[in-house]
């Protein structure tokens, strides 16, 4: 009976022992486990900062890009209204050199200059963008569109 | 001695709580450890994850020193960039904006010239 007891002694004992040793070893798994896990973390928030850095400059050249876009359309709809500007601009001349042939012939009592001369009597021989050539009573003059008073060159469609 | 104490029930209560009190530690260790794992494969995928973007993603800016370098100087560059970009559009809103208003003058003045000569 004591042999019995004492086997079972030992064997608890020795079960004992291996079951404490099995727990120390699981101890250290867990440990280590969680150093894996902490340097994981570390590592892993290291590559979310990158990948969000890289995100904010993906974003940021996308916007340039739409930047870029938006000033093309800008220059493209600037360069169309210089374009029509153009063509007004030749449909103004076309309206402005019959407009002008209307005044040819036309006689005017007197003619007043920029200077202050007048001349009298006076008749439109001939008008375009250089100027105006009148027949008067001092003779045929030849006026440049600076010489005419303000008045007269918007009656004459000068610029 | 010692297999003598054996014969009083109060030992082998002593020994049965320790025994339990063991097992029990065990018990809670294993859970914890399974939680640990469990945790680290959770990790394990979001870092995957996160590498396949960062693949594709460090592809799209010029290589430098570091991926973190890299991305930084590339934010700088792009920053300055768009800050331009913001200026030019500026100028050319303007350029645009002063080009139709000519565009419109000249056609009040054309409807005008057209009334004149249709008189």
């Amino acid at each position: 009976m004591k042999n019995l007891i004492a086997l079972i002694l030992f064997a608890s004992g020795l079960a004992g022992w291996y079951f404490y040793d099995q727990l120390e070893k699981m101890k250290e798994d867990l440990e280590d486990s969680r150093r894996n896990i902490a340097a994981y973390e570390k590592t892993l928030e290291a590559r979310r900062t990158e990948f969000q850095t890289l995100v904010g400059a993906l974003e940021l050249q996308k916007k340039t890009e739409f930047r870029k876009a938006e000033i093309a359309a800008m220059k493209g709809k600037a360069a169309e209204a210089r374009v029509e500007s153009q063509k007004v601009r030749g449909e103004q001349k076309q309206i402005i050199v019959s407009l002008r042939q209307r005044l040819v012939g036309q006689v005017l009592p007197e003619l007043v200059l920029a200077d202050g001369r007048k001349l009298f009597n006076v008749r439109i021989s001939k008008l375009d963008d250089t100027g105006l050539a009148v027949t008067s009573t001092s003779g045929v003059t030849k006026l440049r569109p600076a010489e005419l008073s303000a008045d007269l060159r918007r009656r004459l469609y000068f610029p | 001695m010692c297999v003598s104490l054996f014969r009083f029930p109060a030992c082998w209560a002593l020994a049965a709580a320790l025994t339990l009190s063991g097992c029990k530690e065990a018990e809670q260790v294993q859970a914890e450890h399974a939680a640990t794992l469990k945790r680290q494969a959770e990790l394990k995928v979001e870092f995957d994850g996160l590498e396949q973007k960062l693949v594709d993603l460090r592809k799209a800016v010029p290589p430098g020193p570091t991926p973190e370098e890299s991305a930084r100087r590339v934010t700088v560059r792009l920053q300055k960039e768009l800050e331009m970009l913001d200026q030019e559009l500026v100028v050319a809103t303007k350029d645009h904006e002063a080009a139709q208003a000519e565009l419109k003058r000249l056609r009040e003045q054309l409807e005008k010239l057209k009334e004149e000569l249709s008189r």
